[in-house]
């Protein structure tokens, strides 16, 4: 995978820029990520479920996708942080308050986290929104975070490969099950010729039963892909490993 | 929404969100992928001028094709964008419209906006059609010239600007290349460079009714009817575009503007009667439907659940004006210096785009703002005065007691004596001029005043509204409060006191707007207005100044009741009021 990001100027100048940065989470200490959000929302010392990326305390997998609960058509998923608190809140804000140019300021740290997390990949494809929604928000953040990888990774951008058919309503405050039916066929991938036969990151925001991912995954495996890796900013936290 | 780039048998180029020919018989080429409007207005803009297209349809194809895969690639930082290129296909047949009655109950709705993606998709809600229907109605007006679609936020001599509120947007790396979005106006919904915006074209007079029925209620007094009779000329004669109404507090500014809209509504000129805040313009809705009976009135706030009604006659608040574009022959504004239009560019730039270009604009305050006050008192702005009100009496004149205040809100003995004295004389508002001071006042007040009733509130109090109508209602004797009830709020028999009155947040308008909530009503025509402080600062000194000057303006033109006279004898005497004209 091609890196831009090993460049001597290029680095040189990202530092300069970071160094002057204050934290963009809490927006107090230095950035772009100050070491008390990184230990609270990004917990370096958690894994990562393999199946649906959530953050847990150790082992492959979470306690839903032990019990065959998680999702399917992934071959494999990270969340970066905890959706909660005040990074709930930054990406709450980027989505609903139309603030995509926030995401800019940590896109060098989510993009170096991938790289070490997730194998390469010859494209992004991001989560698409219905025009619908889209007409409405301006902007399809799963895109933007697509765009972002795409200019600190050199990672192409696979445009229309994956398109969203139908509105669905919103996911919020609905069950896994209620989510996936939600979902049905709301997918479809018109040239399959674009993703046949390769490996690929699938993009989001953030995955909470990872239905969505479920559904883009298995829209793109369907028209040929080989690998699809879900990759997202947020994701649920498993605070205590059961025992089996 | 995205754009499909459409060649026409004529070699024509059309962008549409429709992969559709213009008409059935019509046989178009395609281009497969949809892009974003602006992105694809960037790449014809690239093919320059100079370019050998002639009616070679094949050249042309081949050069927009190529200027597409450059331009999808231009920005990428690696040079290895998807591989997915789009090709040419054959353009689709329309489908057929056959409900035009439908189809012209659009076109009355989005007369004279500008609406993005997401206002269309309520258009459709309101109209219980699907989003997709009122789309291709958009789409239908753009390609009969009566509509154009935009770019929502573009890029001009180096800078991304909003089209729709005029401001710079912030720049993020799109999928397209840099992308940008308008931080100022997307309280109203997010304007970005991928997304489009709607202008329609269509005048909103195709909604004026046959006839206007205006039939003013209540008689203007002679200092009402006198500003009338000039605002009406300023808005009959050709020449100058803006006029500024000074009127004194409480004199009855709006009544007096309706001879005008009237004037305006019988010969189908569209007006706007626009304040900063929602509560003016749910005040004056009713006003107008009681003098405008049979006429449909357009109220747009954001509390208001729709916004897409046909309407000649349209009151909103100065940020629902963004979504209209050289709709207004008419606009009267009121409230000129208050929060949030006061200082805002980007509302004021909505006021102006709203306008048709030979529209007339009067601006309606009793403390105008510095440069339109100028612009009057040098002569460029036509200044009308309406300096007294309805019932003859001057405005109560404040006075200045000195009294140093601790800074946390503590309120000294001395004060509450004063408010007692205040308070025998009706229910006092007392002003402060922080909200941390409300609770302090109102505790250290009730403490020694334990007799008498109080309460205080201020804008992010939950029962802020109960309390004001408790207030209203005349439970209490005094009321302890921030500038929220500066304006809007008419209280029998109220005294009002000003605590820190040389606070900076208190400027000589906020000062003026506080003194005029006394004295307002006919059966109470006057009352104290005291500002306690410890120094007499120039805000100060200048509310009293421009109180005394109304008052004197008022007595020269006549406008006052002699002590003796009733506000009753003088509306019923020589000078009193004229009918409004019809």
């Amino acid at each position: 995978m091609r890196n831009p990001r090993t460049s001597g100027p290029a680095d040189l100048i990202r530092l300069v820029w970071y160094w002057e940065r204050t934290c963009a989470v809490c927006g107090a200490e230095e950035g772009p990520l100050c070491p008390h959000c990184l230990k609270e929302y990004f917990c370096p010392e958690l894994g990562r479920c393999r199946s649906c990326g959530k953050l847990i305390p150790g082992g492959e997998l979470c306690r839903d996708c032990r019990a065959g609960r998680g999702p399917v058509g992934l071959d494999g998923c990270r969340a970066w942080g905890h959706y909660a608190g005040l990074w709930k809140n930054f990406i709450w804000e980027v989505k609903f308050k139309a603030q995509p140019w926030r995401l800019q300021e940590i896109a060098g740290s989510f993009s170096a986290w991938a790289c070490r997390e997730l194998p390469p990949a010859d494209g992004v494809v991001p989560v698409p929104l219905h025009s619908e929604r889209l007409a409405e928000r301006g902007f399809n953040q799963a895109e933007v975070i697509a765009s972002l990888l795409h200019w600190e990774l050199g990672l192409p951008i696979l445009t229309g490969a994956l398109i969203r058919t139908m509105p669905t309503a919103s996911q919020v405050g609905l069950s896994r099950r209620e989510r996936l039916h939600n979902l049905g066929q709301a997918f479809a991938v018109p040239e399959v010729a674009a993703v046949r036969g390769r490996d690929l990151w699938l993009v989001d925001d953030v995955t909470t039963t990872g239905a969505t991912l479920q559904a883009c995954a298995l829209a793109l495996k369907r028209a040929g892909a080989r690998f699809v890796y879900g990759l997202c900013l947020a994701g649920g936290k498993e605070l205590v490993q059961e025992e089996d | 929404m995205r754009f499909f780039l459409i060649l026409n048998r004529d070699g024509e180029i059309r962008l549409s969100p429709f992969a559709e020919a213009d008409s059935p018989s019509e046989q178009g080429l395609v281009l497969s992928q949809p892009f974003p409007l602006g992105f694809l207005r960037d790449v014809l803009k690239s093919l320059g001028p100079g370019s050998p297209h002639g009616i070679d349809r094949e050249t042309l194809g081949r050069d927009i094709l190529r200027a597409v895969r450059a331009g999808s690639e231009r920005e990428a930082a690696a040079g290895t964008r998807g591989e997915l290129l789009p090709e040419w296909g054959p353009a689709a047949c329309p489908p057929k419209d056959a409900d035009e009655e439908s189809y012209r109950d659009f076109c009355q709705r989005v007369s004279g906006r500008q609406l993005l993606g997401g206002d269309l998709n309520r258009v459709a809600r309101e109209m219980a059609v699907s989003p997709e229907q009122v789309w291709r109605w958009a789409d239908r007006r753009v390609r009969k010239s009566l509509a154009g679609w935009f770019p929502a936020v573009s890029r001009r001599e180096g800078k991304w600007l909003c089209r729709r509120c005029g401001e710079e947007a912030k720049e993020w790396p799109g999928q397209y290349g840099p992308a940008a979005t308008c931080p100022e106006c997307a309280a109203l919904g997010a304007a970005t460079s991928l997304e489009v915006l709607y202008r329609d074209y269509g005048s909103l007079s195709g909604n004026a009714p046959a006839n206007c029925d205006f039939a003013p209620r209540w008689p203007l007094t002679a200092a009402q009817s006198a500003a009338a009779e000039e605002v009406l000329r300023f808005v009959e004669r050709d020449g100058e575009k803006e006029a500024l109404v000074w009127a004194a507090c409480g004199a009855g500014k709006t009544e007096m503007c309706f001879p005008a809209v009237a004037w305006a509504l019988s010969r189908t000129i569209p007006v706007l009667f626009a304040a900063p805040r929602q509560d003016v313009v749910h005040d004056v809705a009713p006003r107008l439907r009681r003098d405008f009976p049979g006429l449909p009135v357009q109220v747009l706030s954001g509390s208001v659940s729709r916004h897409y009604e046909p309407g000649v006659l349209v009151l909103a608040t100065t940020h629902q004006i963004l979504r209209f574009y050289r709709a207004f022959g008419l606009v009267f504004l009121d409230e000129m210096d208050a929060f949030p239009y006061a200082g805002n560019r980007m509302l004021a730039w909505g006021v102006r785009q709203a306008m048709r270009p030979e529209g007339k604009l009067l601006w309606l305050s009793a403390t105008p703002s510095r440069d339109v006050l100028a612009g009057a008192k040098k002569g460029s702005i036509p200044l009308i005065r309406l300096p007294a009100r309805h019932h003859g009496q001057p405005l109560p004149v404040p006075h200045w007691e000195r009294l140093s205040l601790d800074g946390r809100g503590g309120c000294p003995a001395t004060l509450c004596e004063k408010l007692r004295d205040l308070a025998r004389l009706g229910p006092v508002l007392v002003f402060v001029p922080k909200i941390s001071w409300v609770a302090a006042v109102l505790a250290a007040i009730r403490r020694c005043l334990p007799d008498l009733a109080g309460e205080g509130s201020y804008s992010a109090d939950p029962r802020r509204r109960e309390k004001i109508e408790g207030l209203r209602q005349g439970r209490y004797r005094f009321f302890v409060t921030t500038s929220i009830l500066e304006r809007g709020v008419t209280l029998p028999g109220v005294q009002v006191a000003v605590l820190a009155a040389d606070h900076p947040v208190f400027d000589e308008r906020a000062l003026v707007q506080m003194a005029g909530r006394a004295g307002r009503t006919k059966d109470c025509p006057d009352g104290q207005v005291v500002f306690f402080a410890e120094r007499e600062t120039a805000c100060l000194k200048k509310a009293r100044r421009w109180i005394e000057e109304q008052n004197r303006f008022a007595r020269e033109e006549g406008l006052l009741a002699s002590p003796t006279q009733s506000a009753g004898e003088l509306n019923s005497s020589g000078q009193t009021s004229a009918s409004p004209r019809r």
